[in-house]
């Protein structure tokens, strides 16, 4: 009973604390716009974003395209809003598996220490050995590109942080003396990991994930620019950054939109990130 | 009478006379050319080495061949006539044997290697023989199951033996492999020969700093008309943004395939020109003739009819490619216009039609027995071959115009090749894929539609006995006139079946100070247009 | 602390060996070998079979594993299968030219990281604070890539300051070292800001302030030191953020360095040199964080590990 009590309490608190971080609130108010254009986004676009028409190839803006067009004569606006659906699901899938992966094998390790914890260590340790986009293009082109290729890769580059948040609260909590109690009174392993480790691990991960999406967006948006992540024509922002490359000069607004796109996502997510990170506890060094 | 002593009159005639020839010959004069000067050439991609049998990219054989090494002969495609000639280089002349099979080539004499050692016929024994060795293999041999020997006849004859008679056996001395390597350079330097390259060219080599640029300077003891230019660099710079911009700010003087959109705002700076010249690669369709839907030959057809060329040619490429009419390219010994491949949306729809394909369901896609008229084209990475992305955007839309749907995919190169490679069983239906007939007609059509290289380059699983009885035939016939005969049979037997969908030509666009001159832009063989023998700087 | 240094030293080679065997590995999965990429379109199986011998790449898998293992113990890191140079020689130039993109940026990014977040600490919640945080993030927010196209769009192409692409001369190294500097001053900024405001709630220096010491003299002796321990961790990670980054920037640029060497080889399965490469970035980047580590202990008594 209390313990409910004491939850809702601390969730309030966090609250409040977000709320009085105005630039963090900006964030989410972002984020939250996003999702909506994502699931929207098909009825608010004004054209076919795959229409091809090469009666007016690389226009700029203008009443009747927000944004002008691309090389091939598809609204860049529709394109965009389009994208959005993309960009946030490969990377929300990335950051799940990175999220589901790295967390188990970081409770397990943490949890049952010794030999098995040496494992993790070192299987860490290797992974974060490598540059996070050198992995996920060796990666890539180990599966192939494509939505998957991608998906994987970045959702593998991510595992490390969360093997490595989830060992560090399992260390701590598990020598605490409620755990220590649960042990005494006979409950299993799992139990114990499951109903009162896992809480714990909750708001880290949390944070985690909303900073991890911004890193996991910045890498899909650099696989697609190297040529190695979703393929054309789906409208996935870096892979228009990367269209638009050859056209750089004459017709830049190709790369500044789908650009200013990645970066104001990007931005939202860190800003909300930073946001719960502080009001979490200011303290938390993650 | 002596001059000072004529009349007023008729020296001022005379001076005027002199004069009007002088600013006659004045324009000439601004344009003779001159000597020296550094040229700064930039390129794509990058060189992996320096020795011509080993040479695999574009980026090897443009600085080797034409430049440090040469052939024993070379050919020359006129874009005015449209033809293709044999011109001598290092060989003077050459005869048949009246049984086909020997070849006897007269060298020429007074030539030197860069490193000082003659060339003469034991060079040209060696150079042929490591192509025909086993170990260390050389990467390319366009002569083993050809030549079996080369018979050293006097100092400067040469005979080559072949196994059997080839008709195209002149056009395997354009190829790189062909070219003459100084013999001690290879007893000297060994497998490290591609760092050393030696040849009998207009330019040596001076350095190679890998991942960034070759140097040549000028070999003055060249036996033919020696090169203005003091040397050349060539700078592999991989972005086209960034070589059009040191093209601009002067850092380079030329600037290599460079992307069509960029064509108008180099022109209008006033300082830049650019060329275009047709390749013989053109972009083509592979379909398989064993998997559904393209087994039915009346599908393949619709799919040929159905794809706009002439607008695509003119909305995309805006003008620069030239609609393909035939498996060889135009600019190819051989060529023969098979089949106009006109746009006829409503042909296409017909030919679905007879072959049963009805939209029961209203979609705008046709079915037959319940399936799809859909499939997958693959392609290799994305921008590999220029606008690959809207071409296919543009034929993906022409083709749902007449009920045929298919879907991109874009594979990186490697898994590419290798799906190509598959046994045609287990094969995709279909690939983009930009292929070159060289510089004759036999590149293209023997080893692709021959049945016995099913499950080689014979992509298509497409066994066909009378075709197999005309490469035969081609492939040994000498005379020229009943070659090309055969030869246009063929073509035309390949217009019917459209295994290969022959889109349209490939070019290359230069841009180029217009300080410098001279520069050849052939269409064949490609890697010969950068020949800079003749090139000259302001 | 040095049983400590001994153990991470030791833990350095089971690590150094999984690297390998990760580097090996992981390209072996993907499709198509080098064979058959180096004889194109126009090959005969034969030819691609007989490419593919002489390369070494019919022999099984863990042989060849156990050949490159040797090998590199001996520092034969092999010849690259395209241009069958020694892939010493190959890479060697090319990461130094990498390494001097890195240390360039780090010159460039890392003083005035720590100036920003000096300047947003010291006047937390003003004016210049969120300035200066604003700058941060969208430091670390901005695709390198994309800000790297805009520098060469304004200084190269407009204002001709700056060459667009190559490694001639010092004027080619400004702009992508501007580029790859903006997130490394910005995560440096980050980390000073809050290590230095989590010192500056220390009580030693409430104590410094109360005896009166001046406010610059507080700063200078008691608190920079302090904060600088946690904002050296930020180089480690840093580079291994200014080495996956130099692929970007590498291409970019058109830079010779080794991050591009990379994905070309990796393009064209020129196994030897992707290994030797990925290898190579791994090794530096493990033997930086724990120089790293090292120096944390050694500089900050209090912290004690396990």
């Amino acid at each position: 009973m209390n313990k409910n009590n004491d939850e809702e309490r601390q969730i309030t608190v966090i609250w409040r604390r977000l709320k009085r971080n105005r630039l963090a609130v900006v964030g989410l108010i972002t984020i939250l716009l996003i999702i909506l254009i994502a699931i929207f986004g098909s009825i608010i676009a004004p054209y076919d974003p795959m229409k091809l028409n090469f009666r007016s190839i690389n226009e700029g803006i203008s009443t009747s395209h927000l944004l002008g067009t691309d090389q091939v004569g598809r609204d860049i606006f529709s394109r965009i809003l389009h994208g959005a659906r993309f960009t946030l699901l490969i990377a929300f899938s990335a950051v799940l598996i990175g999220l589901f992966i790295g967390s188990l094998i970081g409770m397990i390790g943490g949890y049952y220490g010794g030999k098995v914890d040496l494992l993790v260590v070192f299987l860490t340790d290797i992974l974060l050995a490598f540059p996070g986009l050198l992995l996920a293009i060796a990666i890539v082109a180990a599966i192939g590109a494509g939505m998957t290729g991608v998906i994987l890769a970045s959702g593998f580059s991510s595992i490390p942080q969360f093997i490595r948040i989830t060992r560090g609260v399992v260390l701590l909590e598990k020598e605490k003396d409620y755990v220590m109690a649960a042990h005494g009174i006979g409950e299993s392993n799992v139990a114990i990991m499951w109903r009162y480790i896992l809480p714990n691990c909750i708001p880290p991960i949390v944070i985690i994930t909303t900073l991890r999406m911004a890193v996991v967006i910045l890498i899909t948006a650099g696989l697609s620019f190297l040529g190695l992540g979703v393929p054309p024509p789906l409208p996935e922002w870096g892979a228009m950054l990367s269209d638009g490359r050859g056209y750089l000069v004459t017709a830049p607004h190709l790369t500044i939109f789908p650009g200013l796109a990645i970066m104001i996502l990007v931005l939202a997510f860190n800003l909300f990130g930073d946001g719960l990170r502080d009001a979490l506890d200011p303290r938390m060094k993650l | 009478m002596k001059f000072f002593q004529r009349s007023k009159t008729s020296q001022f005639y005379t001076i005027l006379l002199v004069l009007f020839f002088c600013l006659f010959l004045l324009p000439y004069s601004a344009l003779a050319e001159k000597q020296g000067g550094i040229l700064k050439y930039g390129i794509p991609g990058n060189t992996n080495t320096l020795d011509p049998p080993n040479a695999r990219g574009d980026a090897d054989m443009r600085i080797c061949t034409g430049n440090i090494f040469e052939s024993l002969l070379t050919f020359h495609y006129d874009n005015k006539t449209q033809k293709t000639t044999l011109l001598p280089v290092l060989a003077k002349k050459w005869e048949q044997s009246p049984d086909g099979k020997t070849w006897t080539f007269y060298l020429r004499e007074g030539v030197k290697f860069h490193d000082g050692t003659p060339f003469n016929a034991e060079a040209v024994k060696y150079n042929i023989d490591r192509t025909l060795k086993d170990k260390p293999r050389t990467k390319f041999s366009e002569f083993r199951g050809i030549i079996q020997r080369v018979e050293i006849v006097e100092d400067y004859t040469v005979k080559f033996h072949c196994s059997k008679v080839v008709g195209h056996f002149l056009h395997l001395f354009g190829v790189a492999v062909s070219h003459i390597v100084s013999p001690a350079s290879v007893e000297k330097y060994g497998s490290k020969v591609g760092l050393h390259p030696t040849g009998t060219g207009p330019f040596k080599f001076v350095k190679w700093v890998p991942g960034e640029r070759v140097e040549l300077e000028k070999y003055n003891d060249y036996w033919g008309k020696k090169a203005y230019l003091d040397g050349i660099v060539y700078r592999f710079v991989v972005d086209a943004n960034a070589r059009i911009n040191m093209l601009l700010t002067g850092e380079l003087d030329v600037a290599e395939n460079i992307p069509l959109q960029d064509f108008e705002r180099l022109k209008k700076t006033g300082a830049v020109d650019v060329r275009t010249v047709k390749t013989p690669e053109l972009f083509r369709l592979f379909l398989n003739a064993r998997t559904f839907p393209t087994n039915d030959s009346r599908v393949r057809q619709a799919i040929n009819s159905a794809i706009d060329r002439p607008g695509i040619i003119s909305a995309i490429f805006r003008g620069h490619a030239e609609i393909a009419k035939s498996v060889v390219a135009s600019s190819s010994w051989g060529y023969y216009p098979a089949s106009e491949n006109k746009y006829n949306p409503d042909k296409a729809k017909k030919l679905l039609k007879e072959a049963g394909f009805v939209d029961t369901n209203k979609d705008g896609i046709l079915e037959k027995d319940g399936k799809k008229l859909s499939f997958t084209i693959l392609a290799p990475q994305a921008g590999h071959y220029p606008m690959d992305q809207e071409l296919l955007l543009a034929i993906q839309q022409n083709l749902r115009e007449v009920g045929i749907e298919f879907t991109i995919e874009f594979m990186e190169m490697a898994a590419w090749v290798k799906r190509i490679f598959l046994s045609c069983e287990e094969q995709d239906v279909a690939f983009l894929v930009g292929l070159s007939s060289k510089s004759h007609a036999y590149y293209i059509t023997y080893p692709h539609f021959h049945s016995k290289f099913i499950g080689g380059m014979n992509h298509f699983c497409y066994k066909n006995d009378e075709m197999d009885k005309l490469l035969e035939a081609a492939s040994i016939e000498v005379n020229p006139e009943k070659s090309y005969e055969l030869y246009k049979k063929i073509q035309i037997l390949l217009a019917k079946e459209n295994l290969m969908i022959n889109l349209w030509t490939m070019e290359v666009a230069t841009a180029f100070s217009k300080k410098v001159h001279g520069l050849e832009f052939n269409s064949l063989p490609i890697h010969d247009k950068f020949k800079h023998r003749g090139a000259w700087i302001e | 602390m040095i049983i400590y240094i001994i153990r991470r030293c030791l833990m350095l080679f089971p690590i150094l060996i999984g690297i390998t065997f990760i580097s090996f590995f992981i390209l072996q999965l993907a499709p198509g070998d080098a064979a058959s990429m180096m004889a194109g379109l126009d090959a005969t199986k034969e030819s691609i079979e007989a490419i593919r011998i002489e390369l070494g790449l019919d022999r099984p898998i863990i042989v060849q594993y156990g050949i490159f293992l040797k090998n590199v113990l001996t520092g034969d890191l092999g010849q690259s299968l395209q241009t069958q140079n020694d892939v010493v020689a190959e890479i060697m130039p090319r990461f130094i030219n990498t390494i001097k993109l890195a240390i360039a940026s780090m010159v460039l990014g890392f003083p005035i990281g720590l100036i920003m977040g000096a300047m947003a600490a010291l006047r937390q919640n003003s004016m210049v604070d969120y300035v200066m945080m604003g700058c941060v993030l969208f430091g670390i927010s901005v695709p390198i890539f994309w800000s790297g196209l805009i520098y060469v769009v304004i200084f190269s192409v407009y204002l001709g300051w700056f060459p667009s692409g190559g490694a001639e001369g010092f004027s080619s190294i400004v702009l992508p070292a501007v580029t790859m500097a903006g997130p490394a001053a910005a995560m440096t900024a980050r980390m000073a800001r809050s290590s230095l405001l989590e010192v500056f709630r220390q009580d030693y220096i409430k104590t410094a302030r109360a005896k009166g010491l001046k406010e610059s003299k507080v700063l200078r002796s008691h608190a920079l030191k302090n904060a600088m321990i946690p904002t050296l961790t930020i180089i480690g990670i840093q580079f291994g953020y200014l080495l996956g980054g130099a692929v970007l920037v590498e291409t970019v640029f058109t830079w010779p360095g080794l991050g591009r060497l990379i994905i070309e080889s990796i393009s064209a399965r020129d196994y030897p040199v992707v290994q030797a490469g990925v290898m190579l970035f791994a090794f530096c980047f493990v033997l930086v964080n724990l120089t790293v580590d090292i120096l944390y202990v050694y500089l900050d008594p209090r912290i004690t590990y396990e």
